[in-house]
């Protein structure tokens, strides 16, 4: 079948692995629909983490699959009959985000320390 | 020209192959995605929307793809349905017939030997795990001379000793069915 790598390059990859994580994050503060999580990850990240918007729903739904997130409610879009899914973190998401940002800082803490302040 | 959104959307789709709900569910929340940024560029004409979407959004066969792979693809949904389908019409055909030689049976009556309480034509229900009988009971029987066939019967008698039944058929006097060859009891019948 078909395994085309998304995009190939390492740094989308990387971006792709923390993405998870920050995803779980944003969404353990409030539930959020898709466009105002893409918004809000673009935004709160200064733009490192606008990646293609369009990468986010398969995370998403591998995330809700994985029994991580679940949908909260869904509210029609104002002035459209479009509907709106709102994502929250689960109980079982909340213990792996905790996981997650333990790996993070571990790793921010490591590049620190062997980059130096000028790259950290 | 179309809408950009659909047509953005049927090539995503054409990618995934989803199964037809989830193909609806995504599709649904994709739009609304797209709509947005279609508000963000309202300077935009149709070409150039198209554009935008694979630029902000990601090529559509990318998404397809990545999508499919998240979500799994009607395939793979159409063999786990059949797969879970044929176990269900197995577990069906041995309950049935587990039911039918355990429990009970429809038989359809062809003689005359209990009418008129049930005339030729008549369907009925044989009731196999019936704890006694007692006279007035029409019964099921293996006749003697030929086992495979199914007698009817009305109960006059029970001997209590041995649990053999003394039945009487077409009106004629009592005929002994030992316990063992009573197949069960008729219970309902479309009279």
């Amino acid at each position: 079948m078909q395994d085309k790598d998304v995009s190939g390059d390492d740094r989308s990859q990387f971006l792709k692995g923390v993405a998870r994580t920050l995803v779980l994050r944003l969404l353990s503060e409030r539930a959020m629909y898709g466009y105002e999580l893409a918004a809000a990850l673009a935004q709160r990240s200064e733009g490192i983490f606008a990646l293609g918007q369009g990468t986010l729903y398969p995370l998403l739904y591998s995330l809700e699959s994985k029994g991580l997130i679940e949908v909260a409610r869904e509210e029609l879009a104002p002035g459209s009959g479009r509907k709106r899914r709102y994502y929250r973190v689960t109980p079982a998401g909340r213990a792996e985000l905790d996981s997650g940002l333990t790996t993070l800082r571990d790793i921010a803490r490591g590049m620190r320390l062997v980059l130096g302040a000028k790259y950290a | 020209m179309p809408d950009p959104i659909d047509a953005y959307l049927d090539a995503v789709m054409s990618f995934a192959r989803l199964a037809p709900a989830d193909e609806r569910r995504v599709r649904g929340e994709l739009a609304d995605h797209l709509h947005e940024l279609v508000a963000r560029h309202s300077e935009l004409q149709n070409e150039e929307i198209l554009a935008m979407f694979a630029k902000e959004f990601g090529d559509p066969r990318d998404v397809g793809y990545s999508i499919a792979k998240s979500k799994g693809r009607f395939r793979t949904y159409v063999k786990k349905k059949v797969r879970r389908l044929s176990i269900g019409a197995v577990v069906l055909v041995v309950l049935w017939f587990t039911v039918r030689a355990n429990v009970a049976e429809a038989f359809k009556v062809e003689g005359n030997s209990v009418a008129p309480l049930l005339n030729p034509g008549t369907r009925c229900v044989v009731y196999k795990l019936a704890a006694g009988y007692a006279p007035g009971d029409v019964i099921v029987y293996k006749p003697a001379e030929d086992r495979s066939r199914r007698f009817l019967g009305i109960v006059k008698d029970v001997d209590a000793a041995t649990g053999d039944l003394h039945i009487t058929r077409n009106g004629r006097p009592e005929l002994s069915v030992s316990h063992a060859d009573v197949v069960g009891r008729v219970v309902l019948n479309t009279r």
